[in-house]
């Protein structure tokens, strides 16, 4: 005859204290009336002990754990899965067969799916219940509990709850993380492994889901967070921070000026005045330069490029002076870069530089080709190792000088 | 070698190297301008330049700065001890231009300047300026012995840098942006 009654008549706790004194082995099946999916539960007995729970047996309750603590990789999970498939067996079962995870760690896994799943059917108020010697848990990996303990220590949650419901209204509430601190946190790394998932969207029951570690730890571990104001239960009706912000600095917009777009910087303001140029901003301050070299002001590429659309320089680059040294031993040398361009009289020391052969671009200590392939003259340094990414155009300097500008 | 794009899925990736003598301070330039945390390998030394700073830069410091979404600077120290001279050429490829960083309280070390300065300019012909780190404003005697040493052309920038100042730093990069900037347009006006 299988022993099977209602849970109003005859209290979870009563069962399993019988099962557990007539060292029963078998399974505990529970069913409640469909009301929030996790309608049949299971406890599991070996020789009197308890050996597996679940309060959802859709559910592979003890891998989701597994997995949830990050044990388990993609390739074990998913040959196990598949050997779980076709064998009928469970999956975590299967993972501690192929020693894909560390059997210790399974078996502490095990155990708080146990309290954790007592814990849970303790508190259904109704349903029914039937002991079927033949059942047994599909993932039994070896953990034997007392059933004296398991109960003492789901009971002790079951007192500790309506506690920590008064913090964290259950399952549904909805966690995020305030912007201004009364101070600076502090947090346990158990602690930090669910901030790290509060998102302000994530449901508790969405962080029970994804830690594997179980409704009570979970909700214990918020209850905490909120009492010490590292996090807030959203309240559904409140404004968001966010919007409240934006909503605030959009006033602003009518006395702010619009942020400069990078690629199409074509208004600036004035070119800041240079520290000891004698009030000269830095684009006069780059004309005296030219002029003092000799170099033409306008009617150049750097003029024509006018300054609309280059961003001010932040000081002057070219030197005011000329050296003392002559540079006598790089003849061959064609100084300047845009100040020397092909052209130009860039030479600071008349007659000693010759002018670069058309076709080509000069920079400091060295002719280059140019883009378009001009053959270097017999006076060019070797041909360099690296040259510079051709597709760097103006309008990507203008981008990066606006943007370096911005930092 | 040819020239390699760096390019990110959906943006561009530009490269600035910054080279200089050891303990110049291109890691502390690269770390103050830096958005991320400068990716740095850095050891502790062991032979007789531990007087001068206790650890120093093995194979590269990595700094970014966001330009735009599609946009991206990259930062490249180099090490600043010759042994690690063979990671110069790996770090430039494909550098939009460089920065040669020297210390203004320790002009001796402008030699070793000099030298990694030419082995710059035989690698790449891109533009380049130089930094003096730790100076205000550059003293015009200090000018002249840099640009004597370094043999520099009056066209190339030369500017004060204070590399624990992010504004200083920026003003380092728009220099040598600006330079080359120049050269780009007066390739396009020679074309």
């Amino acid at each position: 005859m299988n022993l099977e009654g209602s849970l109003d008549a005859f209290g979870l706790a009563d069962v399993v204290t019988l099962l557990a004194s007539t060292g029963k082995s078998g399974g505990l099946l529970l069913r409640r009336p469909a009301t929030t999916g996790r309608d049949e539960g299971a406890v599991w007995f070996r020789a009197g002990q308890v050996c597996g729970a679940t309060s959802d047996r859709g559910r592979a309750s003890l891998v989701r754990r597994l997995v949830g603590s990050g044990a388990v990789d993609d390739v074990a999970l998913r040959q196990a899965v598949s050997l779980a498939a076709s064998g009928g067996g469970g999956v975590a079962k299967a993972l501690l067969d192929a020693g894909a995870v560390d059997p210790d760690l399974v078996r502490q896994a095990a155990e708080d799916q146990v309290v954790d799943a007592v814990f849970d059917l303790l508190r259904w108020t109704e349903g029914e219940f039937s002991f079927d010697p033949q059942d047994a848990d599909p993932d039994d990996v070896g953990a034997l509990l007392d059933p004296a303990r398991v109960l003492a220590e789901a009971r002790a949650r079951v007192e500790a709850w309506p506690a920590l419901v008064a913090v964290v209204p259950g399952p549904d509430a909805i966690v995020s993380v305030p912007t201004v601190l009364a101070q600076d946190p502090e947090v346990s790394r158990d602690e930090w492994a669910i901030l790290s998932l509060v998102d302000g969207q994530r449901r508790v029951r969405d962080l029970v889901e994804l830690t594997g570690a179980g409704e009570f730890a979970v909700t214990t571990t918020l209850a905490r967070l909120v009492s010490r104001g590292l996090l807030h239960v959203k309240d559904p009706s409140a404004p968001d921070h966010v919007a409240v912000v934006e909503r605030r600095l959009a006033m602003l917009a009518t006395v702010e000026r619009a942020p400069e777009q990078p690629q199409t910087a074509l208004t600036i303001e004035e070119p800041p005045v240079l520290p000891g140029s004698g009030g000269m901003t830095a684009a006069a301050a780059l004309a005296a330069a030219r002029a003092a070299q000799g170099l033409p002001a306008a009617g150049t590429a750097s003029a024509s490029r006018g300054r609309e659309v280059v961003p001010p320089r932040p000081e002057p680059f070219l030197p005011g002076r000329r050296p003392d040294h002559p540079e006598p031993g790089l003849p061959d040398r064609v100084v300047g870069s845009a100040y020397s361009a092909p052209g130009r009289s860039s030479t600071f020391a008349p007659g000693s530089v010759p002018e670069p052969v058309a076709g080509q671009m000069s920079v400091e200590g060295a002719t280059v080709r140019n883009l378009a392939g001009a053959q270097p003259s017999a006076e060019t340094l070797p041909d360099a190792v690296i040259s510079r990414d051709p597709a760097v155009n103006r309008s990507l300097l203008l981008r990066l000088i606006a943007g370096v500008r911005g930092l | 070698m040819a020239a390699r794009k760096t390019r990110r899925q959906g943006g561009q990736a530009v490269k600035i190297v910054v080279t200089g003598p050891f303990a110049a301070g291109k890691t502390t330039l690269i770390r103050t301008i830096s958005e991320i945390t400068v990716l740095s390998t850095e050891r502790g030394i062991t032979d007789d330049t531990r007087a001068r700073k206790a650890e120093t830069t093995v194979a590269m410091d990595f700094g970014r700065i966001t330009i735009d979404r599609d946009l991206v600077l990259y930062l490249f120290g180099t090490p600043g001890q010759e042994r690690f001279d063979f990671m110069w050429e790996i770090l430039g490829e494909g550098m939009l231009g460089y920065v040669l960083l020297v210390d203004a309280d320790r002009p001796e070390t402008l030699a070793e300047a000099a030298g990694i300065l030419d082995a710059f300019r035989r690698m790449a012909h891109v533009p380049f300026v130089v930094a003096v780190n730790r100076v205000a404003e550059v003293d015009p005697r200090l000018e002249d012995r840099i640009r004597a040493e370094l043999d520099l052309a009056p066209s190339v920038p030369l500017v004060a840098c204070d590399a624990t100042d992010k504004d200083s730093v920026k003003s380092v990069l728009l220099a040598l942006l600006y330079s080359v900037l120049d050269e780009i347009e007066a390739t396009a006006a020679n074309a």
